[in-house]
């Protein structure tokens, strides 16, 4: 291999997967198999054999799971600011895939590469800010099912709070005034795993919104394991209020 | 899902590897070597002895292999990883194979069809071994469809003590009718089979008549019946190598 090229693998091979990945996995491995798990359910909505969903469930699900897969491997070797921005896009294709189950036109625009919504000065397919999704019934249902649950206020803060790394802010650098390569850091790790469950909570909560009736005719067992990953005991129980399920 | 390394590994040097290369003769009887032929997996996504061995002994080329998984997602990647041709996901058992809405339709015929129910989540179902053969029925179905000339195709499962209704099968294959063909017949088996030698017997009979069903007279069929340590129930595995 030439130089530089060596040099790169070497670092991965030894520094990354070597040492970070497997100081992280002896001290973490039993949360990093906990939120493999979350993932897997992901499953259970790319199955769904609901005519009207089924191409864009089909296609944007594998999308929102590879993002959260490879967020915790990227935690796993230490590239934490990688992990968060994977969640960002996993949380962001979420929206797209409810928006885009309704829009179908829209959905073909998009894929062919338009950018549409850029001439309403919207950075989103859905418009601006999150106004499409307030007024959805199955939004407002939920919200005023329990109180002071804010979905998208709680959405918008939290997507905020990722778009930092997305962005480079300063509190999210990658390299510290001690150390340029990444490396196993406690408190990232934690904090990249919190977000990681708040991610999942929000991507279950609004696939519920978006696809009620493919939710409530899923088995028991799936909706009860969904119903675990969103964790909230208040989203929760608005899910369960919302939809008319047992308590 | 029966996952015994020892039990496989017999499989494959007993009766899988040897049947595929006299297949491999049959068919191609000009190429002396590389031959590559095209190769269907039913697959437990998690190991794959099958294409690492006949790819090792020159038979088949990844480009060429056809996997099936169970829709999982880490099956999906773990299978990626390996760089087959195509792959295909979800219940074989409820996929109407022969059908042109199928995944499978585009991708036969291949010249090896390694059907390995046993690498499947387990199926306590009563109709496990009947949806089985229907599937078995609906591959031969397809490669008629698609004007294979021969092909090889192995046939794994598990048998427990549930019983089988013969009738049932013989109504769900009569269903799909044959211009020329009076119908599976089954008439020297009981009606629910527990027994696993009758069993086995009634694997071979349905296997062959439904080859000949869509017209592939010549069959050779060679199986091998093993116990599973620790429990009652059988592990059964028929490699067909099939001609019109």
């Amino acid at each position: 291999m030439p130089e530089l090229t060596k040099s790169m693998f070497e670092i991965q091979q030894r520094g990354w997967i070597d040492t970070n990945c497997k100081e992280t996995l002896r001290i973490h491995h039993r949360k990093v198999e906990k939120l493999l798990e979350e993932t897997q359910i992901l499953v259970y909505w790319k199955n769904q054999t609901h005519q009207k969903y089924q191409g864009v469930l089909k296609e944007l699900i594998p999308e929102i799971f590879m993002d959260a897969y490879i967020s915790i491997s990227f935690a796993s070797i230490g590239l934490y600011k990688q992990a968060n921005a994977c969640l960002r896009g996993e949380l962001e294709t979420a929206l797209r895939l409810v928006y885009f189950s309704t829009h179908p036109v829209e959905y073909a625009w998009w894929k062919k590469g338009s950018e549409w919504y850029l001439e309403a000065q919207s950075k989103d397919v859905w418009g601006k800010e999150y106004q499409y999704f307030r007024q959805l019934e199955e939004v407002k249902n939920l919200e005023k099912s329990v109180s002071s649950l804010h979905l998208f206020t709680n959405i918008k803060t939290f997507y905020g709070k990722l778009s930092k790394f997305v962005h480079g802010g300063a509190s999210s650098f990658q390299t510290r005034p001690e150390r340029i390569s990444p490396k196993y850091w406690r408190r990232e790790f934690s904090d990249w795993a919190k977000n990681f469950q708040e991610v999942q909570k929000y991507v279950n909560t609004i696939l519920v919104c978006g696809f009620v009736e493919v939710f409530k005719n899923m088995t028991g067992e799936h909706k009860k394991v969904i119903l675990k990953v969103v964790s909230n005991s208040k989203y929760q129980l608005a899910i369960k209020k919302s939809l008319g399920l047992n308590p | 899902m029966t996952n015994s390394a020892a039990l496989k590994n017999k499989l494959m040097d007993e009766l899988w590897l040897p049947k595929a290369k006299e297949a491999a003769t049959l068919f191609y009887p000009k190429h002396k070597r590389n031959i590559k032929m095209r190769m269907f997996t039913l697959s437990a996504g998690t190991s794959f002895d099958d294409i690492t061995k006949f790819e090792s002994e020159k038979l088949i080329s990844r480009s060429d292999i056809v996997v099936w998984i169970i829709s999982d997602f880490v099956k999906r990647m773990r299978v990626e990883a390996e760089n087959v041709g195509a792959i295909c996901e979800g219940d074989i058992l409820s996929d109407s194979i022969h059908e042109s809405s199928s995944q499978l339709y585009d991708k036969y015929p291949c010249d090896i069809i390694n059907l390995d129910f046993s690498t499947q989540e387990s199926n306590n179902s009563a109709e496990r071994i009947k949806m089985e053969i229907v599937c078995l029925e609906k591959h031969i179905h397809l490669l008629n469809k698609k004007g294979s000339q021969c092909f090889a195709l192995f046939f794994t499962n598990v048998l427990d003590s549930i019983p089988v209704d013969v009738n049932g099968i013989v109504q769900t294959s009569n269903a799909i009718s044959v211009q020329g063909w009076s119908g599976l017949t089954l008439s020297s088996i009981s009606h629910n089979v527990t027994d696993k030698n009758e069993l086995k017997g009634l694997l071979e009979v349905s296997a062959t008549q439904m080859c000949q069903k869509y017209g592939y007279q010549n069959v050779t069929i060679t199986s091998q019946l093993l116990d599973i340590t620790g429990c009652q129930d059988k592990l059964f595995s028929m490699a067909m190598v099939v001609k019109r």
